[in-house]
């Protein structure tokens, strides 16, 4: 081959090459593109009501709280008298449902460390100043001292609403909003889904295509 | 090359009577023709793609100034065009705003490690208020599950899924942006996208960033993410009160991070993380302001920064606390 | 001096672009690859403008990648060839004089491929502008702009007066080569601060980054300058090397004994440092917590190396075959340090202590190949128009009225 054939067949080679990337990049384009699914956030996350109610939320919701009415079942007259088994625990009979899990074992089973014996709707802090059904955080307060100044500084607990005052109110929950007085650690929770990074896979249920097209 | 001596093809005078140099000459003149014919395909064929981002940009965001140096005029105009341009994609009028700082105001976020049981509701909340893009999902904030009795980071775990939370034996630290006094971010940015503001929030113009990452690569708590793909935010989700340094919804190619829910916070709010945390570990407030929570538990309370990245010297305005 | 009205200056134009679009079979298939290789790489970076940078490997732990790796390299290489003059312009080695238009060719290509790379990094190339605060460029743009307009200058001053033949005025261009290399210092140590700066990550934070850099660079220049020159005298018979070849395998060996101890000096640094852990070192040489994804990258690197060291020390340099290898060995093994051994580790452990793997993915290599190729078309076309030049065939005085192409022929191989 002389000079000038190779230049032609470099030449000729060369476009080929180039005509077949042009038709590698038009059926490339025509093909159509996946579309992700998008990870939606479960609403169930973002709720932010309190995970329990204080006796104001029940009664302002017209929930039943005949519980609270604890003189439907008891007398008036009649002292109650708390039983103990062998090992010092409780002994419970309609109030069965009650867990008994504040400080340590046994200190706090004995109801009228905060109940009122003589006025069972009503509270009776341990040096003996009643509170009624609603001043549950003053009774706590009572013993957790520290706790109750964070509380009231606003630095313990939940609050929402608005860091500046001057610009609308704030709302600071109960403690029995967060804790049930007779078993006071906070109750475990399921833990929403972990990061996604970018080439996560997202799980089905929490996906929709629901793709906005802008154009 | 080895011809580098000689007259190339085309410009050789013809030698008379050499008909089948000619030829070979026209062939490959031809040949040549072809090459460039196919070259200029293959080249329009390659760019073809391009044609997708006729909507990309235009002549008004092009122009549009820096975000400090736009007169509130000007700003008035942007905020119409970004509230016609959620109208248009997502079939809801916004409420864009352009909420300037208070005076006497610092904001400083506290976090209790003693109380955090590690539930993530923070980083899904933040995720709805803010408008973060849901393919790939964003988020602003990580929670890091460590043992007990370290702050090694290496022996955290990021992706924990048990049934429930807390877990015996660790304690949960969430990390997002901690609003530096000294922001490395900052100092990195070729174009001055980002800065801090006169109440210590670090913000970032969305429209003037370049995209660069470079305040990525020098974020010590992996706090700021890059939009890898256009962002898409499911309708039903969209929150319509937005600010422009804030949540509205952001672009592809740009820089984004946790700004202290500014929409909400500039208003008087609190953050939406805040709100949400269903154990209140999560406080915050104006520091400058001597009663309020905040300095209350800098006052009393064990506080420390960031633990590892003390050395950093980035004096974050995010602490964490412990209650005893 | 004007010619039918056509000014000199654009007649000469105009035969250097007709000259480099001329040449042998070779020449047209060289090109025609690297023009197909660089549409592949324009199709990719159009994938990408479209789809985002979510076509890339990188994520939010590691932002940085391929693209900022080769943006390191090539301003070293930058600033090494530019450098490379210091000894050709201070020891007066005027028979070395046609190696400074290498040299600046190189730097001018390296740097056009720099640019690119970032641009392609960027995820709002359409605001670039930006970078220009009030339409005055910014410290750094200045500092990129004006070396390769430093450069660009020295090239074209020099051609033009070789094609006029002409001396160069000493001082039209020497001032603006001294200029240049005080330029390429700071370029290259800049960059170096530009990992530096980032204080978060103890892995770039060490005054030694500077110093590597530029040895580096010192390798890396001379190899791809001597490769060129080879390729040169296979192609071209333009023969530099009898002049060139001691003199930048000189320089490469130096500079190849200081980057060696200089990089283990990094590496035992962190094992004898009293606090803290090296866990970016761990990553990339050992592994950290089962992940091994750069070992082999980095053995290769440092064995690369060594290869080349090695061949440089022992008197088999002299042989044109195995200074080829050494070459090759260096500028590959380099690059891996530069890229997966600088870039990357320093991003893993992340901040708050993931480890991720960072891979290219195909649509990110074929930009980074096709930025390549892009600079090796332009390192191919302008030597094409400037080894005729030097080599006399193309000038002004073969140049008759009426006729601006390339002189008569001489005698040549095919």
């Amino acid at each position: 081959m002389n000079d000038e054939t190779k230049k032609a067949a470099a030449l000729t080679g060369a476009a080929v090459v180039f005509a077949a990337l042009a038709v590698v990049f038009l059926t490339a384009g025509m093909r159509e593109r996946p579309q992700h699914p998008i990870f939606l956030v479960d609403p169930v996350h973002l709720d932010t009501s309190p995970v329990r109610m204080n006796y104001d939320t029940l009664t302002d919701a017209r929930y039943d709280t005949s519980d609270y009415d604890c003189y439907l079942c008891h007398s008036r007259a009649e002292r109650v008298e708390l039983q103990f088994d062998d090992v010092g625990d409780l002994i419970l009979k309609e109030h069965d449902y009650i867990t008994f899990a504040h400080g340590p074992a046994r200190a706090a089973n004995y109801c009228f460390n905060c109940h009122n014996r003589d006025r069972l709707d009503q509270f009776r802090t341990q040096y003996g100043r009643t509170l009624s059904f609603s001043q549950s955080s003053e009774l706590c307060g009572s013993c957790h001292g520290v706790t109750y100044r964070d509380w009231v500084a606003d630095a313990h607990g939940r609050t929402s609403g608005y860091w500046n005052l001057a610009m609308g109110d704030r709302k600071r929950l109960d403690c029995t909003q967060c804790h049930d007085p007779h078993d006071t650690r906070f109750p475990s929770l399921a833990p929403a889904p972990g990061p996604h990074s970018m080439r996560d896979r997202i799980p089905a249920q929490l996906a929709t295509d629901g793709r906005n097209d802008d154009e | 090359m080895s011809d580098m001596h000689s007259t190339p093809g085309p410009r050789e005078p013809a030698r008379p009577g050499n008909d089948n140099g000619m030829s070979r000459r026209s062939f490959l003149r031809l040949s040549g023709g072809a090459t460039a014919f196919a070259g200029v395909a293959a080249l329009t064929a390659g760019l073809a793609p391009l044609r997708e981002l006729a909507s990309f940009t235009s002549l008004e965001k092009f122009l549009q100034k820096h975000y400090k140096e736009m007169t509130p005029r000007e700003m008035e105009r942007v905020l119409d065009r970004i509230a016609r341009e959620v109208e248009r994609q997502y079939g809801m009028r916004p409420h864009v705003r352009d909420l300037k700082p208070m005076d006497g105001v610092e904001f400083v976020y506290a976090l209790n490690l003693s109380r955090c049981i590690g539930c993530r509701r923070c980083v899904h909340a933040c995720v709805a208020e803010n408008n973060q893009s849901g393919d790939p999902a964003l988020e602003y904030i990580r929670v890091v599950k460590m043992p007990q009795g370290t702050f090694d980071l290496t022996k955290g775990e990021h992706n924990y899924e048990p049934e429930s939370v807390p877990e015996e034996g660790y304690f949960y630290m969430p990390v997002q942006c901690q609003q530096c006094a000294n922001p490395p971010c900052v100092k990195v940015c070729p174009v001055r996208a980002t800065w801090q503001e006169p109440d210590g929030i670090t913000v970032i113009d969305y429209d003037w960033c370049i995209g660069c990452r470079y305040c990525q690569a020098a974020c010590p708590y992996f706090a700021r993410r890059f939009n890898f793909k256009k962002p898409v935010i499911p309708k039903e989700r969209l929150n319509p009160n937005m600010s422009y340094l804030g949540n509205r919804p952001r672009e592809v190619g740009v820089v984004e991070k946790c700004h202290f829910c500014i929409q909400r916070t500039r208003a008087g709010r609190y953050p939406a993380c805040l709100e949400v945390c269903p154990v209140g570990a999560r406080k915050f407030g104006n520091v400058l302001d001597p009663e309020s929570e905040i300095s209350y538990i800098l006052r009393e309370k064990r506080v420390f920064t960031f633990i590892l990245k003390e050395e950093q010297g980035t004096l974050p305005r995010f602490f964490y606390y412990l209650d005893k | 001096m004007a010619r039918n009205g056509i000014p000199a200056w654009l007649v000469f134009a105009g035969r250097c672009l007709r000259a480099g679009a001329t040449g042998d079979w070779r020449y047209y298939a060289w090109i025609g690859a690297l023009g197909a290789v660089t549409i592949l790489g324009l199709n990719a970076y159009a994938n990408q403008a479209v789809a985002g940078l979510a076509t890339t490997g990188l994520q939010d732990q590691v932002p940085w990648g391929i693209y900022i790796a080769n943006f390191t390299f090539l301003l070293g290489i930058a600033g090494a060839a530019v450098i490379l003059v210091i000894p050709v312009s201070m020891y007066i080695k005027r028979n070395l004089q046609d190696l400074v238009i290498f040299c600046a060719l190189l730097a001018v290509t390296a740097i056009v491929m720099a640019l690119a790379f970032v641009v392609v990094d960027l995820g709002r190339p359409d605001r670039f502008a930006h970078i220009f605060p009030g339409w005055v460029p910014s410290l750094r743009v200045i500092v990129l702009a004006g070396y390769l307009l430093l450069n660009l200058h020295i090239v074209v001053y020099l051609l033009y007066c070789h094609y006029r033949n002409r001396r160069p005025s000493a001082a039209f261009y020497i001032p603006f080569v001294l200029i240049a290399v005080v330029w390429a210092i700071t370029l290259h140590t800049a960059t170096a601060f530009l990992f530096l700066g980032l204080g978060e990550t103890i892995f770039w934070n060490q005054a030694i980054i500077g110093p590597r850099f530029i040895t580096a660079a010192f390798v890396a220049g001379p190899a791809l300058l001597l490769l060129a020159l080879q390729v040169t005298q296979w192609v071209a018979s333009y023969d530099l090397r009898e002049r060139a070849l001691p003199f930048l395998r000189m320089i490469m060996l130096v500079a190849m004994v200081f980057s060696v101890f200089l990089l283990l000096n990094e590496v035992l640094r962190n094992y004898f440092r009293s606090t803290g852990q090296p866990f970016e070192i761990d990553y990339l040489y050992f592994g950290l917590n089962g992940f091994r994804p750069l070992i082999p990258w980095i053995v290769t690197a440092v064995g690369l190396n060594l290869i080349a060291l090695i061949i440089l020390v022992l008197p088999a340099h002299r042989s044109r075959a195995l200074i080829n290898v050494a070459c090759i060995c260096a500028v590959v093994g380099i690059w891996i340090e530069k890229a997966m051994g600088l870039v990357v580790p320093g991003f893993i452990p992340t901040p708050l202590g993931e480890i991720m793997v960072y891979t290219p993915t195909w649509n990110e290599a074929f930009i980074w190949f096709g930025i390549w190729a892009f600079g090796l078309l332009i390192f191919t076309f302008s030597l094409r128009v400037t080894i005729p030049i030097l080599q006399g065939t193309l000038s002004i005085a073969d140049s008759t009225p009426g006729e601006a192409g390339i002189a008569a022929p001489r005698p040549h191989f095919t």
